[in-house]
């Protein structure tokens, strides 16, 4: 379905690859505010978009995000000493501040003027909501700071985690555009034959072309019932939103409504750092701090399903401990956890990524095809020094997902209008 | 109440470029519907599939999915 060098266009995010450019136009979540927690808390390695960095709260408490190797002899920063507004190489200690300057060469004669000629590649960093976020690209094209409706919402009406996939970015965004996928492999329950999503397996889907991505829609005809639309926002490059207002089984309205999401990071051409955030969908609504952990352990990523570095228990080198007795009685995959059923299915295809021009693609995979395409789009206007899509944060402040029940004869996009517009208002700034 | 009856064309797709993938019995009266009204259609379809030239003959402009999603504003699957 997608030639070969287009496939390895979109999947490869090196600097200097086509994709790795065009992700290199956003700001991307870089760590969580927890890993730096506090001033001088010792410095994290990470690693993004092929790129080995470090980052640190420096003593005023910003976070700098460096490259990973003093330019030396290369020495990994990591073993560093994060001390009064930098970090220290252990190796000959040589000192560079948050903008990667070298401010300190010990070993050099006092009188040598070299460490103003040494800098380390250092990026912007920007922190929101928990988020430390960056931009790899170049300054001249930095754009405003992110403003999805997720961002505005206060810290008690949002969570936010992050979790390692060991796959490549795409096939793990792909999974999360895939609206007929939940009917199976989330399908928890494979005796209910009322739940929303098993009443009717294969919905009708559309996709609305727009400035910052599409919105799309699964509609499920449940006869009397009306239908049962999920309504799904992709903002580009990599971020997928949706709503959770009702209940999957029975369709009921939840205590907390919420809309949850994800982005995806690429780590590196292998594997990729899965955002998952979500708020009430009700300014009038706080989160609920049992609701969520109950929510994060239904998908896959309570305390106790996370091993250090955010990786799941359930992983590769064990079969995601899948129980084939449950798969026979009970659910699709015998896998627990709704997000390491995906992880199970995604980190498993061939390495490095699957190859697609061996795939045979159906109607239902339309957002798939429609992501494609507006990524590769993304590729040219890159390419071509124009900005891609999703980049201006005007195009995509206002919207957000949903889901509900239209009487039929309803079109989606007029009967959800109210429910697919932000509510968190936008932060006047003097 | 024959299906046609109960299909609407919400005001949204005036002016727009439609592609309808697959084709279904309701796909397939949508997509007259909108050719009714000068609504710009065409239907997305794999290249093996023998609905294709039904659909042609039915005198739509046929596309494999890639192409017909590429071409259009909005997508639909019935």
């Amino acid at each position: 379905m997608l030639k070969k060098e287009d496939n390895e266009k979109l999947c490869l995010t090196n600097k200097g690859t086509p994709m790795g450019e065009v992700f290199r136009r956003y700001w991307v979540p870089a760590i969580l505010s927890e890993e730096v927690p506090k001033p001088d808390s010792p410095q994290i390695r990470l690693r993004i978009l092929g790129e080995d960095l470090v980052a640190f709260r420096d003593s005023e408490g910003k976070v700098a995000i460096l490259d990973a190797y003093c330019p030396h002899r290369r020495a990994h920063l990591f073993w560093g000493r994060n001390e009064e507004c930098g970090i220290r190489c252990t190796y000959h200690g040589w000192k560079f501040n948050r903008d990667g300057e070298c401010v300190d060469m010990p070993n050099e004669p006092s009188e040598s003027n070299f460490k103003q000629k040494v800098h380390l590649t250092s990026y912007p960093t920007w922190e929101k909501n928990g988020i430390v976020w960056t931009y790899m690209g170049p300054k001249e094209k930095q754009p405003s700071f992110p403003d999805y409706e997720w961002l505005r919402a206060p810290e008690t009406h949002f969570q936010v985690s992050k979790t390692y996939e060991g796959c490549n970015w795409l096939q793990a965004l792909e999974g999360g555009i895939d609206t007929s996928h939940s009917s199976f492999a989330h399908n928890n329950n494979i005796q209910d034959k009322n739940s929303l999503r098993n009443r009717a397996t294969n919905p009708k889907l559309e996709v609305d072309k727009t400035d910052y991505g599409f919105r799309y829609a699964g509609i499920r005809d449940l006869k009397d019932d009306g239908n049962y639309i999920r309504a799904y926002q992709f903002i580009m490059p990599s971020q997928q939103m949706r709503g959770q207002m009702l209940k999957w089984h029975d369709g009921s309205q939840e205590e907390y409504p919420t809309i949850r999401g994800h982005i995806w990071v690429p780590i590196d051409d292998e594997s990729v750092w899965v955002w998952n955030f979500k708020y009430t969908s009700e300014p009038s609504i706080p989160l609920d701090p049992e609701f969520s952990l109950q929510q994060e352990i239904a998908f896959g990523r309570g305390p106790d399903d996370v091993l250090p570095g955010y990786r799941l228990k359930r992983n590769p080198s064990n079969d995601y401990l899948i129980d084939r007795e449950v798969q026979r009685t009970k659910t699709f995959t015998g896998i627990e956890g709704i997000n390491t059923q995906d992880y199970a299915l995604q980190e498993t295809m061939e390495k490095p990524f699957p190859d697609r021009t061996k795939e045979r693609l159906g109607t239902a995979d339309l957002a798939i095809i429609a992501a494609r395409q507006l990524l590769l789009e993304a590729v040219r206007e890159v390419e071509s020094g124009k900005a891609p899509k999703g980049i201006h944060p005007e195009t995509y402040r206002d919207v957000r997902a949903c889901d509900a029940f239209l009487p039929k004869g309803v079109d989606w996009r007029k009967g959800l209008q109210e429910n697919m517009t932000a509510k968190y208002q936008l932060i006047k700034t003097i | 109440m024959a299906l046609a009856e109960q299909l609407v064309i919400p005001d949204y797709l005036y002016g727009k470029s439609i592609a309808i993938l697959g084709y279904s019995r309701e796909g397939m009266e949508f997509a007259k519907m909108l050719r009714d009204h000068d609504i710009s259609v065409v239907i997305g379809l794999r290249p093996v599939d023998d609905l294709w030239t039904e659909a042609e003959r039915d005198g739509f402009h046929v596309k494999n999915l890639w192409d017909a999603v590429e071409s259009a504003d909005i997508i639909q699957v019935w």
